[in-house]
């Protein structure tokens, strides 16, 4: 909305006002919401502001009646030098423009979300919703998104220890028992002791490879969770992000793969957002590198990335002509090490889309996909296209 | 450099299996040097800090040295070594569990002169052994 579209809407709310009394419009209201009066000295410099009125939310905040708090003085009423947030109040008057403000405030212990209207006149609306509890409830949720990942991170460190030492030794167990059998030939071969030489030649290396086939697989859990837990923790650059080039440098990093398989991908204008370009890098080729692996082999695959922008955010979608999932797999897709069997033969290690959701968390985004199969899939990131703080 | 003196190679290491495969693998892939283990940094510390006037001694010494360890970790042991002026000449090998780029990054900017994770897939640990091995061989020319 433009300055001159506001004017209008202040001119109107302010008949409005006029018209019926404010606390019968916004009684009911669990907003918090309050009409102000600038008030500014000879040099033209807002000074203090004057409470005209305010709805029952706002009383009981204060723990005042409507008598009390009508025509006071906001350094009088808040005992405060200079008035609350007086400077952002006055940008709102002197430009005409609403502004949004997200605070704590010290002297009521809160936090509070508000929304600053101008109404012409010098006159001004505050309409302020209490987000302590939203607040603590992400604090604490934050508080303990990282315990987890620092107990992610010192598990899989330390049971790589003792995996070490299985592999490393049965290793060794293999060359001792192929040095045995060696020393022991003559004897076998004159005794004829076919037990024994079955035993060392087959039996110890055939439990060896079991016993390293799974101190393997577990290496690579072990790996994945690192990968995971490393990712959480990563400090965020947040910059302005270019995603055309981002994008067209992932497509170029996998081009020799994408030729090879005839895969063409087209990118759409894309709305630069702000994120760190190294985890936004991971995402993408994530999702660019599964449209490859859960290709539909009877067609070429075709990728498109486009994006559609809504306020503050902006939703990018990489879709693809693959296999597509069923819909009792997509609920579990972003779980950690889940797989969807026989629908490919690539080896994966199952956190590719739990990365994905991590790094979108991270940059306070949503994830989603739709799917039909044997059509393809559309995944969709939600991002921010204005600067923002990492939850 | 002292081609009168053979090298000692020191290992500090405090995972008890781990030493042993390392020390294992280093004379696997043919290095005869003398070797001696310690199972903590503090350990390995108080015995360099010890030496520490002895340059001719100092000089024979390379160090295999882990990072999670009791009493004083890796880190620790590298910078206080890398920050002595007599000890700080001794080639220090981190080794370490994981190959997480952060803790890299400070042990060169510590001033270590070789990282090595300790893998899982023990053929690509005796690989960077045995150039590891190379390397010693380098250092003692």
């Amino acid at each position: 909305m433009n300055r001159s579209t506001w004017g209008r809407l202040a001119g109107s709310t302010c008949h409005l006002l006029q018209s019926h009394h404010l606390s019968g419009i916004f009684s009911y209201f669990k907003e918090i919401v309050a009409i102000h009066e600038m008030i500014f000295n000879e040099a033209g410099e807002a000074i203090d502001y004057r409470v005209i009125d305010g709805n029952s939310a706002f009383l009981n905040l204060l723990g005042k009646r409507a008598e009390d708090i009508r025509n006071r003085l906001a350094t009088d009423l808040y005992s405060a030098i200079p008035a609350p947030y007086i400077r952002e109040y006055e940008s709102v008057v002197h430009h005409g423009l609403p502004k949004e403000l997200t605070t704590f405030y010290p002297p009521l212990d809160r936090y509070f979300s508000i929304t600053a209207i101008p109404l012409g006149d010098n006159l001004f609306a505050t309409i302020t919703n209490d987000i302590t509890a939203n607040r603590q409830m992400h604090e604490l949720m934050s508080a303990r998104s990282k315990e987890l990942e620092n107990y992610l991170y010192i598990t899989s460190h330390d049971l790589r220890t003792p995996l070490v030492n299985i592999q490393g030794f049965s290793q060794r167990l293999n060359k001792q028992s192929a040095k045995v059998l060696e020393l022991l030939k003559e004897h076998l071969n004159s005794t004829g002791n076919e037990e024994l030489k079955k035993l060392i030649s087959e039996g110890i290396p055939k439990t060896l490879h079991f016993i390293l086939a799974g101190v393997n697989k577990m290496d690579s859990l072990l790996n994945a969770l690192l990968q995971l837990s490393r990712t959480g923790r990563a400090t965020m650059s947040v910059k302005p992000v270019n995603m055309n080039l981002l994008l067209e440098k992932i497509v170029e990093t996998n081009s020799f793969q994408l030729s090879e398989i005839g895969a063409s991908v087209k990118i759409d204008q894309l709305p630069v957002c702000y994120g760190d370009e190294n985890l936004l890098n991971q995402m993408f080729s994530n999702l660019i590198g599964n449209a490859i692996k859960y290709r539909n082999p009877a067609r070429s695959l075709v990728i498109e990335i486009s994006a559609i922008s809504g306020l503050r955010k902006a939703i990018y979608s990489v879709k693809d002509n693959g296999t597509g999932i069923e819909k009792k797999h997509l609920d579990h897709i972003w779980n950690l090490f889940y797989r969807i069997d026989g629908t490919t033969s690539e080896p994966g290690d199952g956190i590719g889309l739990s990365v994905v959701k991590k790094i979108a968390e991270k940059h306070r985004g949503r994830v989603k996909v739709e799917s039909e199969p044997g059509t393809g899939s559309v995944f969709s990131v939600v991002l921010q296209t204005t600067e923002f703080q990492e939850p | 450099m002292c081609d009168s003196k053979e090298m000692t190679i020191l290992v500090a290491e405090d995972d008890p299996g781990h030493a042993e495969l390392i020390v294992d693998e280093l004379k696997e892939s043919g290095i005869h040097n003398p070797i001696r283990q310690f199972c903590n940094g503090q350990e390995v510390w108080d015995f360099l800090n010890e030496k520490d006037s002895d340059e001719t001694a100092v000089l024979n010494y390379l160090l295999l040295l882990d990072i999670k360890m009791p009493k004083m970790d890796g880190i620790e042991v590298l910078k206080r070594i890398k920050s002595h002026n007599t000890l700080k000449k001794i080639p220090v090998i981190m080794v370490s569990t994981t190959d997480d780029q952060p803790e890299i990054a400070k042990c060169y900017e510590l001033g270590c002169n070789m990282y090595i994770t300790k893998p899982v897939d023990y053929r690509i640990f005796a690989e960077s052994l045995k150039r590891l091995g190379l390397f010693i061989q380098i250092v003692r020319v």
